[in-house]
């Protein structure tokens, strides 16, 4: 049983990193997006057609392709007041408790995401310049946030399988 | 009212018991919104927000901004802005000191993250001061407050953020950051000054350089200062809208990186992923804090805090005076982020509704804000230092602190009392 929950740990860790890797390709992209556009604009009298949409869908995609890789090693902005709160039985069963409630509203959040994914594709809505169809776009964040509470409940069960260790706090003392 | 301080409660708690911020704000946001609606009406609000939020034009500053400041941590060019600054004034009582301050300055200029300007200089200038035998209270006190500044002048990732939750514009809020920038640097050199004629043997003098090598050490930062002055000046002029100007300060920060080979291919990857992750985590915590707004506005809290105000009939900058307190009792304890995210749903409205200048007031919060950083017992700048710093006491590095923080309240109160300071080259634009 510990080592399928071991193996399964480390494959979540390996989607995380290619997921982490995607966002990073994207967000270089973004980058030559905007110089190109700016260039092209000033220099050439040619900026990038739909750049605004563009770059849009290249924020989805760098916030969205990281979610599941921060998900899963609970790299959260986290209020780290109460030492109560950072080690122990409690502790590890508060955080056991806060895992299932991230999964739950992940799943309740990509439901209703999903249904606006559906509601777009219905419509046939699709962006202004490029007609990109906007459901891909928006199944995108669906899938993506349906693989963040596919981490979490990883995450909940490698910590279900430590009792007594917070995984987020033993990376915060690790850095 | 009542709903919002019992949602306000409820954040505070979830978010003690190590609750991701994000989440927790999300939560409570959630519930207190189907509360007074229903359950419906909240998730679709919800759903709608994660949606547009997290494909918005305008926050794409956020990544391409935080990817300029960590290549040039990286690129190693915070060594030749400390030179350029102790070549200036490194002759003078607590001159190192005073180069780290208006080092950190320039770093700022470049780099929207306070704790990467402190981290970042107090391993240049640190090991100068210690060859100079500073004082250890005065050395690290002037980095870690020096650092500070990283949040107010241009380009900040805290007013980003807060144009977008106040709906101001982020170029304005950015070119109102740079006199008080400017004017905190001043004031830091004022503080330095007051500690070495206190005490002339904190700070002894370094050597006097020549005309050839201060042309030599400008010669080094121009690019990095041009930089700053292309990205700014093309949001100032209007040529770029702060995306593109934040892509064009990435591209050339990334470029000037390259140059100097401290960027390879691998490294350039770990920063870029480094730059997505942190930027999901930002926008985690403003999902949340955008869904809490939803409900304290539902909740009518911003009017009723109105209605409390005109109650108690306090003078308009009565409650900014109040406000600012709150930040500063909140600062000892929250971190800044958290603590604009937590708290600016509820005073923007109310700072709006008495007739005040929300790019004024953005900028007093992010001045309170780089209070905190130094204020003790959280103080986060003071903190990073004592991390890379190991041999120094944190008590050190506060008790020394204490000049910068006076000059942090001095400051605070000219910008309040004079809303000019803040607001004049934004009027120009």
């Amino acid at each position: 049983m510990l080592s399928i929950i071991s193996k399964t740990e480390r494959l979540a860790e390996m989607v995380s990193r290619l997921v982490s890797n995607l966002a990073a390709i994207i967000l270089f992209l973004l980058v030559v997006l905007t110089c190109v556009d700016v260039i092209g604009r000033y220099f050439f009298t040619m900026p990038v057609v739909g750049a605004v949409e563009l770059v849009r869908i290249c924020m989805a995609g760098i916030i969205f392709f990281s979610l599941p890789a921060m998900f899963f090693r609970e790299d959260h902005v986290i209020v780290d007041l109460v030492p109560f709160f950072r080690k122990g039985i409690i502790a590890w069963l508060v955080n056991l408790t806060l895992l299932a409630i991230s999964i739950y509203i992940a799943i309740k959040l990509g439901d209703r995401i999903m249904a606006y994914a559906e509601r777009a594709y219905e419509d046939g809505d699709t962006t202004e310049y490029l007609s990109i169809p906007r459901y891909l776009v928006v199944s995108f964040i669906t899938l993506s946030i349906y693989a963040a509470a596919l981490m979490t409940f990883i995450r909940l069960v490698v910590t279900a399988s430590r009792p007594g260790e917070v995984a987020s706090a033993e990376l915060e003392n690790k850095s | 009212m009542m709903i919002s301080i019992i949602g306000f409660a409820a954040v505070l708690a979830l978010a003690f018991m190590r609750m991701p911020l994000g989440l927790a704000l999300g939560i409570v946001g959630f519930v207190g919104f189907a509360e007074l609606s229903n359950y419906r009406a909240a998730i679709s609000s919800a759903a709608r927000l994660v949606i547009d939020s997290g494909q918005s034009y305008g926050l794409s500053v956020v990544p391409l901004f935080i990817l300029m400041g960590l290549m040039v941590e990286r690129g190693g060019m915070a060594k030749e802005l400390y030179r350029a600054a102790y070549v200036f004034l490194g002759h003078r009582k607590g001159g190192l000191a005073m180069s780290t301050v208006v080092a950190c300055g320039m770093f700022s200029a470049i780099c929207g993250s306070s704790l990467a300007t402190a981290a970042t200089m107090s391993k240049v200038s640190m090991p100068e001061m210690r060859r100079y035998k500073y004082d250890d209270s005065l050395a690290t006190a002037s980095i870690a407050a020096g650092g500070t500044l990283g949040i107010l002048i241009p380009p900040s990732v805290i007013l980003v953020i807060y144009g977008l939750m106040t709906e101001t514009s982020v170029g304005k809020l950015f070119i109102a950051g740079v006199l008080p920038g400017l004017i905190g640097v001043l004031f830091y050199l004022g503080a330095v000054t007051f500690v070495v004629r206190r005490n002339p043997k904190a700070g002894p003098v370094g050597d006097k350089c020549t005309w050839v090598e201060r042309f030599v050490a400008l010669r080094d930062v121009w690019t990095t200062l041009g930089l700053f002055i292309f990205v700014i000046g093309g949001i100032y002029g209007g040529l770029f809208t702060p995306t593109e100007a934040a892509g064009i300060g990435a591209a050339g920060a990334m470029l000037i990186a390259w140059r100097r080979g401290a960027l390879s291919i691998k490294s350039a990857m770990d920063v870029l992923r480094e730059t997505a992750v942190t930027s999901a985590k930002l926008f985690m915590v403003l999902f949340g804090a955008l869904i809490f707004s939803n409900f304290v506005n539902r909740a009518g809290l911003p009017a009723g805090l109105m209605d409390l105000v005109t109650s108690f009939e306090v003078s308009p900058l009565g409650v900014i005076f109040i406000i600012l307190l709150v930040y500063i009792a909140l600062g000892c304890v929250f971190e800044s982020l958290s603590m604009i995210l937590l708290t600016v749903p509820i005073f923007a409205p109310l700072v709006e509704g008495l007739g005040f200048d929300l790019i004024w007031f953005g900028i007093l919060v992010v001045v309170v804000t780089e209070i905190s950083l130094i204020t003790p017992p959280i103080g986060l700048n003071v903190f990073v230092l004592k991390g890379v710093l190991k041999d120094v006491s944190v008590k050190t590095i506060f008790k020394g602190v204490t000049p910068f923080w006076v000059a942090d309240i001095l400051r605070l109160a000219l910008l309040t009392f004079v809303p000019a300071l803040s607001l004049f080259l934004p009027s120009m634009m």
